[in-house]
């Protein structure tokens, strides 16, 4: 068989022979190799390479980075494209098939999920029978009525009392277990009868989605328009795991190439990107009312839309090149699928269960020495200002713990027809734009440092309460009533 | 369209399902090492695109290997 050329294009050699003659340390690895990975931007290599050079390490960084000023952010693009074109022409040497040849229909499928005219009507059709139907109406509507009204409220939750009052004599005591703020009565029941058959729907839903090979693809299809955002396609994989958990989404924000691009997903994530537990409840409270629904994607589009093209004028730099293989698309198999979805919902449940507990204790002691209802009553003027009922300033502190905690509170407001359609959506919108939770915005500050958390603490409160008062007026002026 | 049960040449091996990159456990362990949390957050992270799965629980794992599957994350 002919040798297949592995050379890369004209210009890109004439640089990789540049930099790999001014190498002249022992390394495991040959030359040529280092210096491909030193245009490619390796931080690793580049600080061993600074090592092993010590006498002239400073000229080969300068011919590196006069390189990749002269070759433009294009070249990992040129370089992968190179090889790509050697493992296709080694492959088509090689392998042989019998079966006639032609694009299959998952190729097919593939490529339409990546491109715009074809790959938005797509994600449309993803978001509204995955998200809306499926999470919102049949985990939100079925489920929890299911769950909650049916098993937990009319059933369960009598049952506990009962017993609670019966066998503990201390009146604090059966406050703490099944009060209003109980440990049963409403973490326990807000975890297991509300949340579980949200976030249990969600989370099979993405299992579907990742198992079939079209998140490679979503991040394909937005990786032009996350340009004009400061980031990469790359970004996709933070802002979709921000879906699961924007806290371990910021963690993940490091994979991305440039501080200015890890600064604004940092900044997406806390603002505009809703996690799991929080979309389930939210697209609950949604469920039977799609145009209240489409608002509220609407605005958290545009929000996202916009405060990423701002945050990109305002944060100096370029957006860095993007390649990701992709796997070819196929058809989600049930093992896998439902292993998926069990491994999240336990290690949801593990990390969210004691934190509603510990949210109802530290509740119930507020309560008791009194100072709960001046916390409540400092969430008033919030509420009064968004024109929602005062008792959603308590949704809001709650939220304050962690925002599917306080969507929760929301979500039993709704039930008992405390919320019309228009304060629902005022309510979820502002609750949707504020920090997850305290766990995220400590990690913010662990990876991006305290000035740029607090900057963005100082941006996301006062946004969140004007998008919500703006809302508010705009729906009163239109007139509209959801 | 083709299911998603490649021929496991591998078993060990853990399939990134962002971008289809094949690693052992001990190439995630590498690609945590920087993260605040090490191995503290029960996920596995892809050393090739930084994509982050749950780790698998007996209880997934029990159920994948009766309903047949790849692995695509955690340790056995």
């Amino acid at each position: 068989m002919a040798p297949v050329s592995t050379r890369l294009d004209p210009e890109i050699e004439d640089a990789i022979t540049e930099v790999a003659a001014l190498l002249r340390g022992t390394y495991r690895v040959s030359h040529r190799t280092l210096a491909i990975l030193l245009l490619l931007g390796d931080e690793g290599v580049g600080a061993m390479v600074h090592r092993a050079e010590a006498a002239h390490h400073s000229a080969i960084e300068r011919t590196v980075a006069a390189t990749r000023q002269r070759l433009g952010r294009d070249i990992d693009v040129r370089i992968q494209r190179s090889r790509l074109d050697a493992a296709r022409e080694l492959a088509g040497k090689s392998l042989s098939s019998n079966t006639v040849t032609g694009r299959s229909v998952a190729e097919r499928l593939g490529q339409w999920c990546a491109r715009p005219w074809t790959g938005i009507p797509i994600l449309a059709l993803v978001v509204s029978v995955g998200l809306y139907w499926f999470v919102g109406v049949f985990g939100g509507g079925t489920l929890v009525e299911l769950l909650e009204v049916q098993l937990f409220e009319q059933r369960v939750n009598p049952l506990v009392v009962r017993w609670t009052e019966r066998y503990i004599p201390w009146e604090p005591i059966v406050k703490l277990l099944v009060g209003d703020y109980g440990i049963w009565t409403l973490g326990i029941t807000y975890a297991f009868a509300l949340i579980l058959p949200l976030v249990g729907t969600f989370f099979l839903a993405f299992s579907i989605l990742e198992d079939s090979g079209y998140l490679p693809r979503l991040a394909l299809l937005v990786d032009r328009g996350f340009k004009r955002l400061g980031l990469s396609g790359r970004a996709v994989i933070p802002i979709v795991l921000g879906f699961g958990c924007d806290t371990m989404a910021t963690i993940v924000t490091r994979i991305l190439e440039t501080k200015r691009e890890r600064m604004i997903a940092t900044f997406l994530l806390s603002l505009a990107i809703p996690c799991s537990a929080q979309l389930g409840v939210m697209t609950g409270l949604f469920a039977g009312k799609p145009t209240a629904f489409s608002i509220w994607l609407g605005i958290m589009g545009i929000t996202f839309l916009m405060v990423g093209w701002l945050a990109a004028q305002i944060v100096p730099g370029e957006a860095a090149g993007f390649v990701l293989e992709l796997p070819p698309m196929r058809w989600p198999t049930l093992g896998n699928v439902l292993a998926k979805t069990v491994s999240r919902m336990q290690w949801y449940f593990m990390e969210v269960v004691p934190l509603f507990i510990l949210a109802s204790v530290l509740l119930w002691f507020a309560e008791i020495v009194g100072a709960l209802k001046y916390a409540v009553a400092a969430t008033y003027p919030i509420a009064r200002m968004l024109g929602l009922p005062e008792q959603a300033g308590e949704a809001f502190l709650f939220g304050f713990f962690r925002r599917d905690y306080g969507a929760a509170g929301l979500y039993r407001m709704q039930e008992n027809h405390l919320l019309t359609g228009n304060q629902e959506l005022i309510a979820v919108v502002t609750l949707t734009l504020f920090l997850p939770c305290i766990a995220q915005l400590l990690v913010m500050r662990r990876e991006r440092g305290t000035k740029a958390a607090l900057a963005i603490l100082g941006f996301i409160f006062p946004f969140a309460l004007a998008v919500g008062t703006l809302l508010n007026w705009t729906l009163r002026w239109l007139g509209i009533q959801l | 369209m083709a299911r998603n049960t490649a021929v496991v040449e591998h078993p060990e091996l853990v399939r990134c399902t962002m971008c289809g990159n094949e690693f052992s456990q001990e190439e995630a362990a590498i690609a945590c090492r920087a993260c605040t949390l090490v191995g503290g957050c029960r996920k596995t992270r892809c050393p090739a695109c930084g994509y982050e799965m749950p780790e698998e629980t007996w209880l997934a794992r029990w159920i994948r290997k009766r309903l047949g599957g790849r692995k695509t994350s955690g340790h056995d």
